[in-house]
């Protein structure tokens, strides 16, 4: 149940050049995405990976398209160029996952 | 827990002598209470805001008092809450006129609400907030020649899909149109028979086929002008005056449950306000004849020209062709889809650069910051149902604009915040619970909210919309308070439950889970009973 967000090859190239980048981004943090079944799925990221991996992975996994599910945390919704570190989350916390609401009148 | 609502209900009770006066005002002025004993709300303030706002639609209220149910119809606050629902709805207002360009007269031009910064004072025109940043990129370019183009292209599809193309298409038809009626009023005298005879030249050739589309034989009977500016100018004058989007009055309407037939004929009136007059007469003609109405269909013209062409293509072999053509020609939309298919518009209409362009509400971004997409922005189109991102939009659009002093009275809740409860308590694991699905949303609200005095909960469930208000839900929990201490009368919780839709949302279902969920909170924040939850 759980997976991990593929690796940015960027930030994997710049930790094989020196160790220092890799250091400051902080060690990796869990982030459980729980959809409106409650059931989850535990990424593995840095705090300053963006959420557009995360949703993209989550896509992929479910087989949903990106614009058809909202990200929120803790009621608000994430964008996907925000990392975990603007919006200060912490190891283990959780992202709801909501489907698209759409309706008339 | 539930002691608060049956305390205030007694409360209630034992105060009716004072409120006598107030509901006799209130029955004086029109209102009708279905329940004698039903209490209205102190604050006015609400109605006095979002006077402006009213809609003529069909809204069903229910208010609900205590742990009783009692409805009320009409009374002022009630009113003022069915016009937040219907600004809500008007979220449409907004950015249809960011989409549709040209919105003279009105005050701010609402592009560059929904846009972002303005860096020109782009007045009532869209070619002044070009030059905006839309989420720290510069991309209006792209969107403001899409959005024209789009709109260039509705119109020449309606022209050319139209009664008339060109500007010679346009005499010509003008001059059959004439040579018609004088058609008409001999054709009595002769029989059916007598006309099929005389169709030697092509002239009578086209007086019969013009004869034979009911349309035009009918727009010219009743004299409709021909001028296309007088139509154009009245409507366009009367679109400005009302200061909203032919489009909406269009909506409203379809708010309520119309026939299929008023609902195309409205079509077709938006379509000419916008573009020509004549299909503008053509169809408040049609629209006033039972006979063709009876077909109840959006493409009944079509269907019409197309039995004409096909008797006129077995009649008249060569010569017909090309008018045959021209006849087609002269059917509205056709060619093009004047369906509003929901899926083939969509896919029709994301273009794919366009498709990431974001705009950002509220523009400095932020936590909570709604991305407006121009997925979202079709969502604007007639018939079209409206989704999330823009239901939160206008909340948040609603509430930045109040005073600032009146910020702290209300909160608006997130349009998934009822569908978290809902999903809970249809969830197996969570059902069981005291309070299903309490934990989902613990941390949603970082406000407290019993300092408010009013909180509103977009609801969604089956794809519609709608809304409830909670009203003072402080004085459902706070100790009772003696009358002669406080100036105002004692406060009574409440939930309104505002639905557009007969048959719509159960409100009892929507108000129970509503006021568990407050309960559950104050126990949460005041620490009466953590084990309870």
């Amino acid at each position: 149940m759980s997976e991990d967000a593929p690796a940015d090859p960027v930030q994997g190239a710049e930790a094989t050049n020196e160790t220092q980048p890799k250091v400051e981004k902080g060690e990796p943090i869990n982030v459980v995405v729980k959809d409106q079944h409650g059931i989850e799925l535990h990424f593995k990221v840095r705090k300053t990976t963006k959420f557009d991996k995360i949703m993209k992975a989550y896509c992929d996994k479910k087989s949903f398209q990106l614009n058809q599910l909202r990200f929120l945390y803790d009621g608000e919704r994430l964008k996907p160029d925000q990392s975990p570190e603007e919006v200060e989350m912490e190891d283990g916390d959780v992202i709801d996952c909501v489907m698209q609401q759409i309706g008339g009148h | 827990m539930g002691d608060g609502w049956t305390r205030t209900r007694a409360g209630a009770a034992g105060k009716r002598r004072t409120l006598l006066p107030r509901r006799d005002a209130l029955a004086t002025q029109g209102h009708s209470f279905s329940r004698s004993n039903s209490r209205v709300c102190s604050e006015t303030l609400l109605a006095q805001e979002h006077k402006g706002l009213k809609r003529k639609s069909d809204i069903r209220l229910s208010m609900e008092c205590s742990s009783k149910k009692r409805r009320l119809e009409g009374s002022p606050l009630v009113g003022a809450c069915k016009s937040i629902t219907a600004a809500m709805s008007n979220v449409a207002i907004a950015v249809l006129n960011c989409c549709s360009g040209g919105t003279k007269g009105s005050g701010t031009s609402p592009s560059h609400v929904f846009m972002g910064r303005k860096t020109e004072s782009g007045k009532g025109d869209a070619a002044g907030v070009i030059q905006e940043e839309v989420g720290g990129v510069v991309a209006e370019d792209p969107l403001e020649s899409f959005i024209r183009q789009r709109h260039r292209r509705d119109r020449e599809r309606c022209n050319g899909g139209g009664l008339f193309g060109s500007q010679k298409e346009r005499e010509e038809s003008g001059n059959l149109l004439e040579d018609s009626r004088v058609h008409r009023e001999r054709s009595p005298d002769e029989g059916p028979r007598h006309r099929s005879k005389a169709s030697g030249s092509v002239d009578t050739y086209w007086k019969r086929m013009m004869a034979s589309i009911p349309r035009f034989s009918r727009s010219t009977q009743d004299g409709c002008p021909n001028d296309t500016s007088d139509v154009h100018g009245s409507l366009a004058s009367k679109s400005t005056s009302t200061g909203c989007n032919p489009v909406l009055n269009w909506r409203h309407k379809c708010a309520k449950p119309i026939s299929k037939l008023r609902a195309a004929s409205s079509l077709w009136k938006y379509k000419a306000g916008m573009d020509s007059s004549m299909r503008f007469c053509a169809n408040r003609n049609w629209r006033d004849t039972p006979k063709q109405a009876s077909d109840d269909h959006v493409d009944l013209t079509l269907s019409d020209d197309d039995d004409n062409r096909e008797q006129e293509t077995a009649a008249n072999g060569k010569t017909g062709q090309g008018a045959i053509r021209d006849a087609a020609h002269l059917s509205p939309g056709r060619g093009t889809s004047h369906h509003y298919t929901r899926s083939n518009r969509l896919k029709a209409s994301c273009m794919g650069d366009l498709q990431d362009v974001k705009a950002v509400y509220p523009p400095e971004g932020g936590i909570g910051a709604v991305d407006i997409g121009m997925e979202d922005l079709e969502r604007l189109e007639p018939l079209e149902f409206l989704n999330d991102t823009i239901i939160d939009y206008y909340t948040k659009r609603l509430y930045n604009g109040l005073p600032p002093a009146e910020k702290s009275r209300f909160h608006v809740f997130n349009s998934f915040f009822y569908k978290q409860l809902a999903e809970a308590a249809g969830n197996l694991f969570e059902a069981n619970k005291k309070c299903p699905g309490y934990e989902r949303v613990r941390n949603w609200t970082k406000v407290d909210l019993f300092s408010k005095d009013y909180l509103f909960v977009p609801i969604h469930e089956a794809l519609h919309w709608s809304l409830a208000v909670v009203c003072h839900p402080s004085a459902a929990f706070a100790p009772p308070e003696d009358d002669a201490e406080d100036g105002r009368e004692k406060r009574t919780p409440c939930i309104l439950h505002l639905d557009s839709l007969r048959g719509g949302h159960r409100s009892s279902a929507v108000c129970a889970r509503v006021r568990k969920f407050l309960e559950c909170d104050w126990l949460q924040k005041n620490h009466v009973d953590n084990g309870l939850i």
